[in-house]
């Protein structure tokens, strides 16, 4: 029976995946209309493909943080799993605590370059570039409490 | 080398090789290297270079890309392809092998993904080839040995990431490994060709009428246009990589939704869902790289690297040849995106000092990383054909040496006689 506390992070996870589906289907509707309106009207705003990169970017970091709470990053598990169970779980601690500890890092630092990104303005749209660097500090700060939890929980399926 | 330096590609290693995922080990080793080197003042800059290592244009081909495969693949769409392959091939003898080889190539227009080719392909014929009498090894050595075509036939994921890091033309990376590719599917042929007469493998009752090969061509048509689209769109420099992986996805979504209705709407959702955790485990490792890079940059090491290369004067082909076996051991460790980012833009100017072509290059690299699909520790290919067939990693291993070796034959064709590579991209104006 998972604990309230599980409950709200499968529910968090499973809102920041919907919006990642929200921002991937705005990327593909994008670029399609970006395509007709070059090959029949001869336009392409200015701004399409600002925006463009902020989706990905986005979506990114959203697929990236549900994929910490769903344990599917990419990684090299093959030796790990040949060493003896004990040793398994403590190599397994060790790497959830250096995650926990990068995501902590970048979530703070992610705050300092958002305050500083105030001052900077795109290109195109000229919007504060704080506005898509925010991403960083709130991706990476669920990140880490999907990390905290998956530590104190220990192996998840 | 410094003593940080060291420690930092230690680090990397032994994080990577106990597990630390891939994306969080590129960033621990740099932050233990800023860390240990007292460059603090750095710290702050990390997550900016992250930002800036993923906010390229080309790389929104990527999700576009992974979606058309996942439509594709859900929309159980390779199985057209396979009919196709039968009718052309099967009647060869070692008829299914064959044919197993043939579908790849006919799938690798349509993913880039090694592992989209075993689901959607390996799922289908591997227990037919069972059924035949092959042994399951084998069958699924096949299967994994030919999904490395994948990569290499655009559109491919690797060549977008490759294309996107060096800075190379990805319409001219496209063009370039066209050729290759079908050199690999050819050299596999050959060598299943010869155990076939070996052991006595059997053809395929296939229906070979003008009417059949008719029937089998409409059926795979539309699918087949997909490549089409995105080939010529994109080596004729009619559309950019993003566009042409848009126009790809929506029209891999109409196929399999509005034409042959095998996607639902309702199953539409998980599809998007599984593609946007792919691209956030793909992407990310891109702008991990980043930080990476610059590391490397801080220490020198490209540079130090170019004048290493720039004194020793080797001819081009040592060169090759020590690239070739560089890339083939990291492909054994590293996943070919993650080894695309950490050395490809170091590699790219060394290569540019000795004369190698780039598109060349690129061809060769992508090609060596993917070999290292088929070899442990990495091998997800030989994982994932395994965990269709069954078989055990040991016989599989066994079954796919000579596949290996055939590969590698088929790499230094490619290696050594750069028009496989670079006749295509000149014809259509990429120099």
């Amino acid at each position: 029976m998972p604990s309230p506390i599980d409950r709200l992070a499968d529910r968090v996870s499973a809102i920041l995946q919907i919006l990642g589906v929200a921002l991937l289907s705005l990327l593909v509707i994008g670029v399609g209309a970006q395509v007709i309106f070059r090959y029949f009207f001869g336009v392409t705003p200015q701004w399409s493909e600002e925006v463009g990169r902020y989706l990905l970017i986005h979506t990114t970091l959203m697929g990236a943080a549900v994929s910490v709470h769903t344990r599917e990053h990419i990684r090299l598990d093959i030796i790990v799993k040949a060493l003896p169970a004990l040793l398994q779980v403590l190599i397994d601690r060790a790497n959830r605590l250096i995650a926990l500890g990068l995501f902590g890092l970048l979530t703070w630092y992610g705050i300092e370059t958002v305050d500083f990104m105030w001052g900077q303005r795109s290109q195109g749209l000229r919007i504060p570039l704080a506005w898509s660097f925010m991403g960083l500090p709130v991706y990476f700060g669920l990140a880490f409490l999907f990390a905290l939890l998956g530590l104190v929980r220990g192996r998840r399926a | 080398m410094s003593l940080e330096l060291a420690l930092f590609f230690a680090a990397f290693l032994a994080l990577l090789l106990l597990g630390l995922e891939v994306a969080w080990a590129l960033i621990a080793s740099s932050v233990l290297y800023m860390l240990v080197g007292g460059h603090y003042q750095f710290l702050p800059l990390v997550p900016e270079r992250l930002y800036q290592g993923m906010d390229i244009f080309v790389l929104m081909a990527v999700p576009l890309f992974i979606l058309t495969g996942e439509v594709i693949g859900a929309g159980n769409i390779a199985d057209r392809l396979i009919h196709l392959a039968n009718v052309v091939v099967g009647w060869l003898k070692g008829g299914l092998a064959h044919v197993n080889i043939a579908a790849s190539l006919l799938f690798s227009g349509i993913t880039g993904i090694a592992l989209g080719d075993i689901a959607a392909i390996g799922r289908v014929l591997i227990p037919a080839m069972v059924k035949e009498g092959y042994s399951a090894a084998y069958a699924a050595a096949v299967t994994a040995s030919s999904s490395i075509i994948g990569p290499l036939v655009p559109p491919s994921l690797v060549i977008v990431i490759y294309g996107s890091v060096t800075n190379t033309s990805i319409g001219g990376l496209f063009a370039a490994a066209i050729v290759p590719g079908i050199v690999i599917a050819l050299v596999q042929m050959v060598l299943v060709a010869w155990q076939a007469h070996r052991s006595g493998f059997e053809a395929v009752k296939v229906d070979r009428s003008p009417r059949a090969v008719v029937r089998a061509s409409g059926d795979a048509l539309l699918p087949l246009a997909i490549p089409v689209l995105i080939v010529v769109s994109i080596v004729g420099g009619v559309m950019t990589p993003t566009e042409a992986g848009g126009a790809a996805a929506i029209f891999s979504l109409v196929l399999a939704m509005a034409i042959y209705r095998t996607i639902t709407v309702r199953q539409l959702a998980p599809i998007l869902a599984r593609t946007v955790r792919f691209t956030g485990q793909l992407v990310i490792i891109v702008g991990a790289g980043a930080i990476f890079s610059w590391v490397m940059a801080n220490e020198n090491v490209p540079r130090m690297l170019q004048g290493f290369v720039a004194d020793l004067d080797l001819p081009a082909w040592t060169f090759l040849v020590v690239l070739n076996l560089f890339f083939l051991v990291i492909g054994m460790l590293i996943d070919p995106s993650t080894a695309i980012v950490m050395f490809a833009p170091i590699v790219v100017p060394m290569a540019a000092i000795v004369g190698i072509d780039p598109l060349h290059l690129g061809t060769i690299i992508v090609l060596n990383l993917n070999i290292g699909l088929l070899t442990p520790p990495l091998g997800v290919c030989l994982f994932a054909a395994e965990r269709i067939a069954l078989c055990g990693l040991g016989p599989l291993i066994r079954a796919t040496l000579p596949f290996l070796a055939i590969n590698v034959v088929g790499l230094a064709l490619i290696t050594y006689v750069p028009a496989l590579s670079t006749t295509l991209p000149r014809l259509v104006g990429f120099d």
